[in-house]
């Protein structure tokens, strides 16, 4: 390779590094697959390396959820017919977990939280996971998902406080 | 006040306390954030919130591309023109290269700027490259499992390294100075902290040989398998792990060398938790097991002697003959025992640290098993439209690791040198350096009787000293089996150790002390007919490695063998034996053995099986030694099994799915098909699959039949909703319905061996563990009727000693199994199950009783009488057993009590010169007074004196009583009247047993050695249909290979901690010699001479290539010959 590809694959390296793993995990949300969100969030990368790097700065996180998104709504819509576990994880659903007073017995509140996101809505869980884990701003957020700013203030107002609310009994 | 212009319960507050709120809004929120206390709590909790949610979705387990993906999307973007093709192919070089860098530049995924990232990198790196090279330095006990050797292949290495080697002569060499030591401590324990949170794989990658074929597949992401990641991205998840948990250990040795005693030593004295102590010195002299300094003096070391008291024949009860269950205990014992102050009975402790963070994230994929429960029986997505999932696991199996803080393997860190010698190619490079022109019989001069843990003997000096003392003296501190000092380093090192390799868990065992038979007569516990701790035992073994301490439950060795114990009479589902001998390792001691066989049923008449099996498919199951071997013992087992079976398949990975409806047996091609058609991949549900299982076999229960879930797993269950408190209570409620389960365990490197034993004993099953084709072929094949029919659960024995008799005594195993004396009535209380013809061998060390008991802890007990006067027969009386077992469909258990006579006054006085022996022997086939009349017969005959042969008429048993010769003449002439069982099993128990006890490396162990273990099973071996117990011989012989080598490896490291002038002074055989008049190096000579050898006087001039040497006395310390120029006064 020469130079100009060596920096290149040195910079494309570290997005991967950097994105990857938040990508699959939203990608995942949304078509439910693991494999299939894997092919998703590889088109996402190849169709970045076709954009002008400058164009992207200061925009990568949000170019690269957006992407990502509009991908995986695709995916999901084609393969809705096949009605396969999309459906209900990106649904609410409440744990399978046959213990009896499971929850109850967590004390550990960081564990409960995430299992509080996780049966929330999928849209405010979308959008919680877009600001917490993937570092977006509600801007970013509205530009991502199509929603507008204060819609996403909404959506994330209630959620936070659908967990603080349940949370609190274990939080003194 | 004002009203509040925007309600508390507000959008905007929530933007407001996460920094987004519009500019022209903030005035107005400021306004109500100045009024209103509720609403500045508000914005503090969810700013709170904010940082936890952050934080604890930073920590959500991340999937990951796999390789290809990368490579494709890399190579895409370097050459962007083809970045439309997800299926460019990927040359060899460039992917490994890729790879590779890509790892070693993976180190933080954290925000850090390049620059730092860099730097810390390499100092992680660094630093985990020095932890590696002090670990690999081998360690003192010979217990220390070190790194793999990545460069040969043994028999198993499924993960493409080879397994821990002990030695290793480049890190050996290097491990040096504690100066260097010293500086690095410091710098490592602060990287340590570091690289623990880093991505701990890359590692692995980096250091190891990455098996390049790993990531050359061409083509696209779908229908790639790619080979076990997940065992080597565990292996690399341990050593980042081990980094951090190495950083505080290697702080410790910074601070110098100290040494801790070692019961072995010397110095060093048990600390005996009930109370006592025991001192086996292993000078050969010393040979007292006696609880205090003050019986010590009173030459109980002897055996008893001749009969002062040898009474009218005493009144015989017949154990074995009592048929009728006997509701009532004696209470009018010997001893009052009501309250006896039991140790509280033991409970297991997983060794696995919390599991935090298995709560979080991988709720997907749930739902569909509402739909499997269902009974709907589809495929899991992935295998219905016929995809196999690319897996590629190592990220997130390591960060689950390094979140739970697992990461304290030894015995997984890779080696860093990629030229790194295996053993073998080591020791041939020492063969072809080494000398010759020397005697080498000469030249050894071995000091008997002086010898290692194992029975080898000790590199030694002249003068009968050994190295040990030598160094000791040195060093100031006591050594232990192997004759190496044991450093503060070495203790953590070994702490590390027991806790598995790796990712392995082991239930961490304390060994049963001596109780006293006074204060303590009764001893409870639970069956346990579990073999998998022998399969384990052996698997490390056959890989060159000692097994963790903990790894070995020497119960399950000695069960691991078939006992030629008398079938139990018509109804009763078991019989029980009782035999006493000298205890070969403690010559003072007696040697109990209790039998317990289970009713044999033949295979045409096994009852009629309704089976599932659980399969554990998940990622980590890929591996050769895993999946492939689960699915040739399920196609062992279908071949058994008839129309009138069941057989269902569940599989479960992120969910849990019936592949095989309840089928008959008669249907076996459908049934192989499922079982060929398994993959693995994705991650563990345990619980899901417990369900659902349990559902499948309630479904077709068969009653009066066997019902049993059999769960196949490496244990790992790492990611789930559920606990392993929670799945063992899961099991625990199941097994209420009567369906029975089984947990086989496979695998190697990250085995749950005491997750799985809890598993199966809540469960009432067996737990084996399949290390290979054979142990495949005994547990579906040849003990398919045990394994699968139960002819008793929760089978709990009670043993009560007479202390009239009984010094005190010590239970050999059955450390998870003990359990408080108020236990054994009380029918909530689970214990083990036995299946049919299975045989349970329990066996205990006693003390015989001296001329009074006397209490363990010093005083008289003031209330309580010290000797019971006893009459008649319950004065001969040695034991008796209790027993209970719930048939199979019942609840209320059943007891039964075997009282065991013993021979008249085992208790005696030495008389120092002829020690006399005493076997108590259970017949099997022949009645007691004919087989003595003819025992005397057949001595006189051979023109031998014959020993005293006692006919315990009622309970068909022999008692000799004799020189040793004559018993043991008297045991050969029994095996040629056919009752060949009892003696050489005896023996054969006995030497299990005492190999289980060396490989703990007991404190109990007495004189035990590997070659009296060797002596005592060749001559017990006997006919062998199954080739097992020739089999374990060969185990003894392979353990002597490795305990050889890592004596010298642990003298060597040792040396190389020592300073210049210990070394010389050391050889100068402690002041043996003076006048050093030259050093020659050879390192080639220690596998001629070991680490240390006193050659004596040379008058060689030539040597290693140096002429014109001084001739003089040579010393041998590796890697140097000392030559001294006389011997001092």
């Amino acid at each position: 390779m020469n130079n100009g590809q060596a920096v290149a694959s040195e910079w494309m390296w570290e997005i991967l590094l950097r994105y990857e793993g938040d990508l699959l995990r939203y990608a995942q949300r949304i078509v439910g697959d693991q494999e299939q969100a894997r092919d998703v969030v590889q088109e996402t990368f190849l169709k970045l390396w076709r954009q002008d790097r400058a164009q992207l700065d200061g925009h990568l996180v949000e170019w690269l959820y957006t992407v990502c998104r509009n991908h995986a709504v695709d995916v999901r819509r084609k393969e809705q017919r096949m009605h396969t576990l999309a459906e209900e994880s990106w649904a609410i659903h409440e744990s399978a977990d046959p213990c009896p007073g499971a929850l109850a017995e967590r004390r550990d509140s960081a564990a409960q939280v995430l299992d509080l996101v996780d049966r929330l809505p999928a849209n405010q869980q979308e959008v919680i996971r877009l600001k917490f884990q993937g570092g977006l701003s509600y801007r970013e957020i509205s530009r991502v998902t199509g929603l507008t700013v204060s819609h996403v203030g909404v959506l994330l107002h209630t959620g936070l406080k659908t967990i603080r609310t349940k949370l609190c009994p274990s939080t003194t | 006040m004002s009203q509040h212009s925007i309600p508390s319960d507000d959008p905007r507050l929530t933007a407001y306390a996460l920094g987004e709120l519009d500019p022209t809004e903030q005035q107005e929120v400021e306004r109500l954030l100045a009024e209103s206390a509720d609403a500045r709590s508000a914005v503090k909790e969810i700013r709170e919130l904010a940082g936890l949610l952050t934080a604890e979705l930073k920590h959500e387990p991340a999937p990951a591309l796999t390789a290809t993906q990368r490579a494709a999307i890399l190579d895409a973007g370097a050459r962007p023109q083809e970045a439309a093709s997800t299926n460019g192919a990927v040359s060899e070089q460039r992917v490994a290269a890729l790879a590779t860098r890509y790892h070693s530049v993976a180190q933080f995924q954290s925000q850090h700027s390049p620059r730092v990232r860099r730097i810390a990198a390499f100092a992680a790196v660094a630093a985990l490259v020095a932890i590696m090279v002090l670990l690999m330095t081998p360690p003192r006990s010979g217990r220390l499992t070190l790194i793999a050797d990545n460069s040969t292949t043994p028999r198993h290495s499924p993960f493409g390294f080879s397994p821990p080697d002990a030695f290793d002569a480049d890190v050996a060499w290097q491990a040096n100075p504690t100066e260097e030591m010293e500086s690095l401590g410091t710098s490592l324990s602060q990287d340590a902290a570091q690289s623990a949170s880093s991505r701990p794989e890359q590692l692995h990658e980096r250091f190891g040989n990455a098996p390049a074929d790993e990531y050359a597949r061409p083509g696209g992401a779908r229908g790639l398998k790619l080979k076990d990641q997940p065992s080597r991205a565990k292996a690399g998840g341990y050593g980042g792990g081990g980094g951090g948990g190495m950083g505080g250990g290697i702080g410790g040795r910074t601070s110098g060398v100290n040494y801790k005693g070692n019961a072995s030593g010397a110095a060093g004295k048990p600390a005996d938790g009930e109370g006592g102590e025991v001192d086996y010195s292993r000078d050969g002299q010393k040979v007292s097991s006696t609880l205090s300094k003050s019986e010590r003096g009173r030459g109980l070391a002897m055996p008893q002697s001749g009969d002062g008291a040898q009474p009218e024949k005493p009144a015989i009860r017949n154990p074995i003959a009592e048929t009728k269950p006997r509701s009532a205990s004696r209470a009018s014992d010997s001893a009052p025992v009501t309250s006896s102050p039991l140790p509280a009975s033991r409970s297991r402790r997983y060794a696995e640290s919390k599991s935090g963070g298995e709560a979080a994230g991988q709720a997907e994929g749930q739902p569909s098993v509402k739909r499997a429960l269902a009974g709907e029986n589809r495929g899991d997505g992935r295998d219905a439209s016929g995809k196999q999932l690319p897996e590629l696991r190592h990220k997130q199996l390591a960060d689950d690791d390094a979140k739970r803080g697992e990461g304290k393997g030894a015995g997984d860190l890779m080696l860093f040198a990629k030229d790194r010698l295996s053993n073998e190619e080591y020791y041939n490079k020492l063969r072809e350096g080494a000398p010759d022109a020397r005697d080498k019989e000469a030249g050894k001069k071995i000091n008997k009787g002086l010898s290692n843990t194992f029975g080898q003997p000790l590199p030694p000096f002249g003068n009968g000293q050994t190295f040990e003392s030598g160094l000791s003296r040195l060093q100031g501190g006591a050594s232990d089996g192997f004759g190496m000092s044991l450093g503060v380093q070495d203790s953590i090192l070994f702490r590390e150790h027991s806790e598995g390799l790796g990712a392995e868990a082991y239930a961490p065992l304390v060994e049963n002390s001596f109780l006293s038979a006074y204060e303590d007569p009764l001893s409870t516990f639970g069956a346990d007919v579990d073999t998998a701790s022998y399969a384990n035992v052996r698997r490390f073994l056959t890989n060159h490695q000692l097994p963790p301490r903990d790894a070995v439950r020497i119960e399950e060795l000695v069960n691991y063998f078939s006992y030629d114990y008398p079938q139990p009479a018509a109804e009763q589902p078991f019989s029980v034996s009782v035999d006493a001998a000298n205890c070969p390792w403690n010559p003072g001691n007696k040697l109990v053995r209790i039998g317990l066989k289970g009713r044999e049923i033949p295979r045409d008449k096994r009852p009629p099986s309704n089976l599932v099996f659980l399969v554990d498919v998940s990622g980590s199951m890929q591996s050769e030694e895993k999946l492939p071997l689960v699915k040739m013992g399920l196609n062992l087992l279908t071949n058994q099994i008839t129309e009138a079976d069941r057989v269902a398949i569940v599989t479960y990975s992120d969910t849990a799915v019936q592949r095989l409806e309840s089928t008959d047996g008669g249907r076996k091609p459908e049934i192989r098909a499922v079982i060929d058609s398994l993959q693995a991949a994705g991650s563990t549900n345990g619980a899901e699959g417990i369900q659902l299982a349990y559902r499948a076999a309630i479904d077709h229960f068969i009653p009066g039949g066997t019902n049993r879930v059999i769960l196949c797993t490496d244990g790992d269950f790492n990611v789930g909703v559920t606990s392993d408190e929670q799945l063992v209570q899961l099991i625990q409620e199941r097994s209420r319905t009567k369906v029975f389960f089984s947990v086989l365990g496979f695998g190697m490197g990250n085995l749950k061996d005491g997750k799985l034993e809890k598993l199966a004993d809540k469960g009432n099953g067996q737990y084996a563990y399949i290390d290979g084709q054979k142990e495949a072929q005994k547990v579906f094949v040849d003990d398919l009727v045990g394994t699968l029919v139960t002819i008793a659960k929760d089978v709990k024995l009670q043993v009560e000693f007479n202390p009239n008799q009984v010094n005190s005594y010590r239970l050999i195993g059955y450390e998870n199994r003990v359990m408080p004396a108020a236990d054994f009535n009380n029918d909530q209380k689970d214990a083990g199950d036995v299946g049919a013809g299975h045989s349970v061998t329990a066996l205990y060390e006693v003390v015989p009783a001296g001329e009074a008991p006397k209490p363990i802890l010093g005083d008289a007990l003031r209330y309580r009488k010290a000797v019971v006067p006893q009459e008649g027969a319950l004065a001969q009386e040695l034991l008796t057993v209790k027993l209970r077992y719930k048939l199979p469909e019942a609840d209320a258990s059943t007891l039964v009590e075997y009282p065991v006579s013993s021979p008249a006054n085992i208790a005696t006085v030495a008389d120092g010169r002829n020690p006399v022996a005493f076997y108590s022997v259970q017949l099997n086939r022949l009645d007691a007074a004919p087989a003595a009349d003819k025992l005397r017969e057949l001595f006189e005959q051979d023109k031998k004196e014959a020993p005293v042969i006692e006919a315990d008429k009622a309970n068909r048993r022999l008692l000799f009583r004799g020189t040793a010769e004559q018993v043991s003449q008297g045991q050969t002439l029994l095996a040629r009247l056919g009752e060949t069982g009892s003696a050489r099993d005896f023996n054969w128990a006995a030497a299990v047993a005492a190999f289980g006890l060396l490989l703990r490396d007991s404190q109990y162990r007495g004189q035990a050695s590997l070659d009296m273990v060797l002596e005592l099973a060749t001559a017990a071996k006997g006919e062998d249909p199954t080739g097992r117990r020739q089999d374990f011989i060969d185990l003894v012989k392979h353990t002597k290979e490795i305990a050889a080598r890592r004596s010298d490896a642990g003298a060597v490291e040792l040396l190389g901690r020592m300073t210049r002038e210990q070394r010389e002074a050391l050889a100068s055989v402690d002041g043996k010699y003076k006048n050093l008049l030259r050093i020659v190096e050879a390192p080639a000579d220690m596998s001629t001479y070991s680490a240390t050898h006193d050659f004596g006087r040379w008058e060689g001039t030539t040597y290693s290539g140096q002429s014109n040497l001084p001739k003089g006395y040579w010393v041998y310390i590796y890697p140097n010959w000392y030559i001294w120029g006389d011997v001092a006064k």
